[in-house]
């Protein structure tokens, strides 16, 4: 068994005993051999949202769920409940068993992976935090308070949301395998407006740890991006050299690592082609695809980051995904590996994330970046309207909550946000300097990207949003 | 978040639901779960919970109470023949209590999806404890139109989808399969493409504590049939998706939906209708500004996420900033009552009334009686999407045109757990007087661009926008090649722009999809559209940078 925290008890989301509990009365129930996994989700969500510096809506929600794989042979179905007494298992595992007794069918299905990963060594990081479990409605209220404060002296108007998790989520095989995970995350967002409307800021951050995030430094920043960004002129479209903010830089270039289009092209669950794709069925693992500096990795164990479980209950390992601009690998789940690779456990979590340059050129600070551009935009972040081309990555949509024109190496002027056309592909390639990496906004992931300085970014018209 | 519609799109997203069950009975050759424990939960059984619920709350000092238990229960058959050779399926079933309460002019909400007495006094006493964490640094006087007290029941009437068994649904499916490999003539061949049966219930009881006691159980249906055609012989000089039949569009409705739209009877028509269309070549697009034909599905689109969406009164006064955006008709509502956001021939309605409509319902989230109110009257804007809370800011623009204050029922959740925001119910763009269709728009246009299905995506503010798609081009009034385009447009220009609409024979229904608020939440609505023609439009190359 494995738990990324022994200690983590709370009445917000069921505990190891009580899984444990539900995991030993299914398993009474199984007819006919084979296996049953159990998946139990329990969630709790404790949540406040601002707007106009006045408490709009706040919530308590909890939820668990069970999902039943029932087994035999190469067989399997599915079904999942919310209800865990006695009768409800017994009467879920019987439909599964009644559809698997015309088995001889399923002998075309692919075996559905009967090991279970090995626990990673050494243990996972810590991902449970009393920190976000203390983000009562009380302590939120307060949060809300404090925050507003800085805007409403300023007569703008703040709005935001604050929200806190805790996850427990455990599986189980009824042949005595067990691992269960518990895991916490807060998120706070905080966009700050002129009350007419002409002047708008953004400033965010998720973390497992809510201690880690300093709430008045995203009031704040949103605050002054406000100001700043008041009365904004209109400027030509074309191609600028762009400075990215971190969270600008994570908005335009997540696309190129979320877990579908970083998908190894021979793994029997991802057949498209991606850009990660050389033809059909073979990867660009091995060739240089990117500015020779850059690096793609994820890390549990780095402490400005932290993990989530996959997708298919597997955990992030450390991987490098990217390095010296070569692509070195692609995600895989847990049945690939077995099934192909013959090793116990897939390669996933793309979606978590660090991007990073390494190399000459990639400590800058965003001053410098800005002082060594002599005509260009400064971007807050990105608001993408359309899912990228998978072949090209070609995307498009908007800027937001501040841009700023950079002339003679330092920021002038507001100017009136800016449609964009561009692939994170061609920037990537384009990038003059990169800065630190550092923690941006993506709840439910770990996502660390640095400021970046790039050229010829493709801006296509101007729009009157602010 | 963007928004974006069609029905395209909300098969797509409700398919992401289904979980992965696999079955393949000898029989059917399917591979399908059931629904389990499909049965309705007794209606006394329901309301005593929420009663339990409610005591609570008041002990615990709730001014006002609303206490919710949606149980839904969704289930979808598809097939693709491009990606696996048998039909496919699954299903979900979750409930949800929700308890709302107002103490000293805050909200508070708790939500649980644990069916148990003790859990209906926890989540009672919860939203409680929101409510008066919520109001202890700011406390307000809420001036709100008054509580409902309404007792009703509502049944979507029809057929009950899950009182068809597996097995004729299957059957159903495998036949318009049959039906086009059976297919024979002398110059054109079928093909299959996607195909989906998918159905759902959403059953919920409602009780405020002025009194109202509601139930209502909606049924839903949606689902898709595509078909491919080639001319025998002849090379195909494109390649466009398959024709989809028509009557399969999202709509509250049940089982007789699949029976009455004669998939069998449209299958010639389908197939001949691809074959013409690959016939047709793809042109390079000239970039520039056009004169453009928008079909109904496209326009349906292009409304209900601009101006129907900037409507939605929280939107329009910074309640979303953080969230879904703002709106180009806010912050400020009088600047905006009364101008000018289209061609004086624009009209649009909201209701809750639409024949087999989403958002048809006898009330709102909230227990308010439904309305039908014109949002658009002659191009201009004449009210906002509102609720309980904010609908008294109207009041000095209802008083002063001699309209009836109070909420336009568009209190919506998009789950038993959400908490309720502000959404349109069913959308209606009025028909011309003329009876024209895509037809006419197109033959009024000298050289321009036929944009059909395509979903509009607008700015954080619902002004701005863009789409792209397979266009077809417009010379001398005729229809040409196939054109991949982009389209940048703003709102008020594009509908002040509008050169022709189409009558009442081109009405169509279609879906409509958005999303807002935090913790997110899936808005879905009816919409009834026609045809427009447009002047002026930014045509771009979408697979160009500049």
């Amino acid at each position: 068994m494995q738990n990324t925290d022994s200690n983590a008890v709370t009445d917000k989301v069921l505990s190891e005993d009580q899984c444990q509990d539900i995991v030993e009365r299914a398993s009474k129930f199984i007819r006919g051999g084979g296996d049953l996994a159990l998946s139990i989700t329990s969630g709790w969500r404790g949540n406040t949202r601002w707007a106009r510096n006045e408490i709009i809506s706040s919530g308590d929600s909890r939820s668990n769920s069970i999902l039943l794989n029932r087994t035999i042979k190469s067989a399997h179905f599915a079904l999942e409940i919310s209800n865990f007494s006695n009768e409800e298992l017994k009467r879920a595992i019987e439909i599964c068993e009644r559809r698997l007794q015309i088995n001889d069918e399923f002998q075309e299905m692919p075996p559905f992976p009967s090991r279970i990963p090995e626990p990673v060594k050494p243990p996972p990081p810590k991902v449970w935090f009393e920190s976000v479990l203390n983000l009562e409605e009380d302590e939120r209220a307060d949060i809300y308070f404090d925050l507003i404060r800085g805007a409403e002296q300023q007569g703008l108007l703040s709005a935001g949301y604050l929200q806190a998790n805790a996850t427990a989520i455990n599986f189980a095989h009824a042949i005595n395998k067990r691992r269960s995970v518990h895991v916490t995350e807060s998120q706070i967002s905080i966009t700050v407006r002129s009350p007419d409307g002409l002047g708008s800021g953004w400033a965010g951050l998720n973390w497992n740890d809510w201690d880690r995030i300093d709430g008045h430094k995203i009031a704040s920043t949103a605050l002054e991006k406000c100001i700043m960004s008041k009365n904004p002129v209109a400027i030509e479209p074309g191609r600028y050299m762009v400075v990215l903010e971190p969270q600008a830089t994570h908005d335009i270039v997540n696309s190129l690592f979320r877990e579908r289009i970083m998908s190894r092209p021979d793994a029997e669950h991802e057949r498209r082609g991606t850009i990660y794709t050389l033809s059909p069925g073979y990867s660009k693992i091995g060739l240089r695809i990117f500015d020779s500096r850059l690096k793609v990795s994820v890390d549990p164990y780095h402490p400005d980051a932290t993990f989530f479980p996959g997708g298919d209950g597997d955990f992030i390992r450390p991987t490098t995904w990217i390095e010296n601009g070569v692509l070195k690998d692609l995600n895989y789940n847990t049945g690939y590996a077995i099934q192909k690779l013959g090793i116990n456990q897939g390669k996933i979590g793309t979606d978590s994330y660090t991007l990073e340059g390494v190399g000459p050129g990639t400590n800058s600070s965003l001053e410098q970046m800005i002082a060594n551009t002599d005509r260009g935009l400064l971007v807050t972040r990105f608001d993408i309207d359309v899912p990228p081309n998978s072949g090209t990555m070609l995307t498009t949509g908007l800027t937001r909550d501040g841009l700023w024109l950079i002339e003679k190496g330092k920021v002038s002027k507001s100017v009136k946000n800016l449609r964009f056309t561009e692939s994170p592909m061609y920037m990537l390639n384009n990038v003059l300097e990169y800065g630190v990496p550092t923690r941006v906004f993506a709840p439910g992931r770990s996502v660390r990207v640095p400021a970046l300085r790039a050229q010829d970014f493709s801006f296509t018209s101007t729009v009157d949003a602010i | 978040m963007p928004m974006s519609i069609s029905r395209r799109r909300m098969v797509g997203g409700v398919a992401g639901l289904a979980f992965g069950s696999l079955l393949l009975p000898k029989t059917s050759f399917a591979e399908y779960d059931e629904p389990i424990n499909p049965e309705l939960i007794p209606k006394k059984i329901m309301f005593s919970a929420l009663a339990k619920a409610m005591d609570a709350a008041k002990v615990s000092g709730a001014e006002h109470v609303e206490v919710s238990m949606t149980r839904n229960l969704l289930q979808n058959l598809f097939q693709d023949p491009n990606l696996f050779s048998r039909i496919r399926g699954g299903n979900i079933s979750n409930i949800s209590i929700a308890v709302r309460v107002m103490i000293r002019g805050r909200w508070g909400y708790a939500s649980t999806n644990q069916f148990e007495t003790d859990e209906m006094v926890r989540i009672a006493k919860a939203a409680c404890s929101q409510a008066t964490a919520n109001s202890k640094h700011r406390p307000r006087q809420m001036h709100w139109t008054s509580p409902p007290n309404i007792v009703g029941e509502y049944i979507t009437p029809g057929i009950d989808p899950f009182s068809v068994t597996q097995e004729e649904k299957v059957d159903f499916i495998n036949s318009w399969r049959m039906a086009v490999s059976d297919y024979r003539d002398s110059k054109y061949e079928g093909g299959v493409g996607a195909s989906r049966i998918e159905h759902w219930r959403v059953e919920r009881a409602f009780i405020n504590s002025a009194g109202s006691q509601l139930y209502s159980v909606k049924y839903g249906v949606n689902g898709a049939f595509g078909v491919y055609g080639r001319i025998k012989g002849a090379n195909p000089l494109s390649n466009p998706d398959p024709v989809v039949a028509k009557g399969l569009n999202p709509q509250q409705a049940g089982w007789e939906v699949f029976r009455e739209a004669k998939i069998h009877e449209q299958i010639p028509q389908l197939i001949i209708e691809h074959a013409e269309a690959s016939m047709i070549g793809i042109s390079p697009v000239d970039i520039g500004r056009y004169d453009v034909v928008c079909d109904a599905s496209t326009c349906a689109s292009l409304i209900t996420s601009t101006v129907v969406s900037a409507a939605e009164i929280d939107r329009a006064i910074g309640l979303e900033a953080n969230a879904g955006g703002t709106s180009y008709l806010g912050p400020i509502l009088s600047d905006h009552l009364g101008s000018v956001v289209g061609h004086d021939k624009l009209n649009v309605n909201i209701n809750r009334t639409a024949r087999r409509g989403l958002g048809t319902m006898p009330w709102d989230a909230e227990g308010v009686a439904a309305k039908s109110f014109n949002l658009v009257k002659g191009g201009r804007l004449i009210d906002y999407l509102t609720n309980r809370e904010y609908a008294p800011l109207l009041d000095e623009w209802y008083a002063a045109n001699g309209v009836t204050p109070g909420s336009n029922s568009c209190s919506y959740a998009s789950t038993g757990s959400s908490f309720p925001t502000v959404a349109c119910g069913n959308v209606k763009i009025e028909h011309g007087k003329d009876d024209i269709g895509v037809d006419e728009l197109v033959s009024n246009v000298k050289r321009g661009y036929l944009l059909p299905n395509m979903f509009a995506i607008p700015s954080f503010q619902r002004k701005d926008g863009y789409m792209n798609g397979l266009a077809r081009e417009i010379i001398n009034g005729k229809l040409g090649s196939y054109v991949q385009l982009g389209v940048l447009f703003s709102a008020t220009d594009l509908l002040r722009n509008m050169t022709g609409i189409g009558g009442e024979k081109s009405l169509i229904h279609t879906g409509a999809d958005g999303s807002k608020s935090q913790p997110r939440q899936a808005i879905y609505c009816s919409v009834e559209s026609v045809p427009m023609s447009f002047s002026n439009v930014a045509i771009i190359d979408p697979n160009k940078k500049i």
